[in-house]
């Protein structure tokens, strides 16, 4: 049976060269998924951000408590180190043409390439007009599937404000998918 | 609330890619060199890191302080020879007593609400917080006490130690008891203040300097570690 994350964390703590392979190959894929869409679809800055993330897991890995779960403590890292690049770049928050880009599965039907590129732009606007608390909140609650409680753990808020952050951006987000629909069939 | 709502597919339109296996490379190798370095170990010490990260946390205002009245604590036992033990003894340990009092204030308790999410717990923070200031109080004491016994050859540095390091220990205690148990630093900061000068107003030869057992026995420290196990444990449960 393989090792659990939290098992995986402690084997690092030891000194284990092996488990940290495992946590980085394990998480390192949603990891990027999580940032990418944190920095707005840059692919490149969303990439080292995942470096440093896992640098900053090891160098703070004396900071974990097992058996606490681990995936809550990495998003938690991760969404530092997001926020650390934001303050430290001052960047610009707009969202970056590289998220319209699809994989190569779906690029075959170029039609529904550009009907799926089209909807990928309207996602990513209506997030990017939701302030960073709101956008982390959902992006964690429907991208990355973590519960009410791992969400509350990553973002170290109570659960209630979990709920009263995804109840509000919810509502932002229908309403600006809501605006852009229609802005596309008057302008279409 | 469930993710697989309306707003589930919708969000689902915008695909976020994989990591690419030349990141995965990079960030292999990058964590391999890391924990090869010979200085890993002791960076991820924890005691350590808590101590470094703390050095921020604590008011700049407190190590100023400290740095200030021992200071001028040393200037004026050289300058008035005579009553040289008995100003560094008065200012050591109160200066301390308020520089632990101010550790706890509503600003560092928001701190704590949000540290408590974090995978150390809060008293080892206000343990690490407490060791840091405590230190630094020590330390200045120790070197403004050197210095006094460089200017003034009469006066052991042991004898200075004697006199103001245990009183400092529990007045510390003390202040940062009763902080954490009223909320109020200020309060905290001048009981202590107030029993240390009240103590030595009631000595009846105030050119002398003799502590009473209570003050610098075995009984003085253990007082003081009990006050910071309570603390801790006030500390702990949030109060």
């Amino acid at each position: 049976m393989a090792a659990t994350d939290e098992q995986l964390a402690l084997n690092v703590q030891q000194g284990d060269k092996y488990a940290m392979q495992q946590l980085v190959l394990r998480h390192a894929d949603r990891l990027t998924g999580y940032l990418y869409r944190m920095v707005h679809g840059d692919r490149a800055l969303a990439e080292d951000l995942l470096q440093e993330t896992f640098l900053r897991v090891l160098r703070g890995i004396e900071g974990y408590t097992y058996p606490r779960p681990f995936k809550p403590w990495l998003y938690a890292i991760a969404t530092n180190a997001a926020r650390a690049h934001f303050r430290r770049a001052d960047t610009r928050r707009t969202a970056s043409h590289e998220s319209f880009e699809l994989h190569p599965s779906q690029t075959a039907n170029p039609e529904y390439q550009l009907e799926r590129s089209q909807r990928a732009r309207r996602v990513t606007q209506a997030l990017a007009s939701l302030p960073d608390h709101q956008r982390e909140a959902i992006i964690l609650f429907y991208y990355e599937e973590l519960t009410i409680a791992e969400i509350a753990a990553v973002l170290a808020i109570p659960e209630g404000t979990v709920k009263s952050r995804l109840s509000i951006a919810r509502r932002r987000l229908r309403s600006a998918l809501e605006l852009e629909e229609s802005t596309h069939v008057t302008t279409g | 609330m469930s993710p697989q709502d309306d707003l589930f597919e919708t969000l689902r339109e915008w695909q976020a890619p994989p990591a690419s296996e030349a990141a995965k490379e990079r960030i292999l190798a990058t964590v391999e060199e890391e924990m090869t370095q010979p200085g890993f170990a002791l960076r991820n010490w924890l005691p350590l890191q808590l101590l470094v990260a703390q050095v921020r946390v604590v008011q700049s205002e407190i190590w100023l302080a400290s740095l200030f009245v021992m200071a001028l604590g040393a200037w004026l036992a050289i300058s008035y020879r005579e009553g040289a033990s008995l100003v560094l003894t008065l200012t050591a340990p109160i200066i301390a007593a308020w520089g632990m009092a101010l550790l706890y204030n509503e600003d560092i308790e928001q701190m704590m609400e949000l540290e408590r999410a974090t995978p150390v717990p809060s008293s080892l923070l206000l343990l690490a917080r407490m060791t840091l200031v405590f230190s630094f109080n020590v330390g200045v004491g120790t070197a403004a006490s050197s210095v006094t016994q460089a200017f003034l050859p009469g006066l052991g540095v042991g004898e200075l130690l004697a006199l103001w390091l245990t009183p400092m220990a529990l007045l510390s205690a003390g202040a940062f008891f009763l902080s954490v148990l009223t909320r109020n630093s200020v309060l905290g900061g001048t009981a202590s203040m107030c029993i240390w000068i009240a103590y030595h107003l009631f000595q009846q030869d105030m050119a002398v300097i003799t502590l009473d057992p209570l003050w610098i026995t075995l009984a003085a420290i253990l007082a003081a570690a009990a006050l910071i196990a309570i603390e801790v444990r006030l500390a702990w449960e949030g109060i």
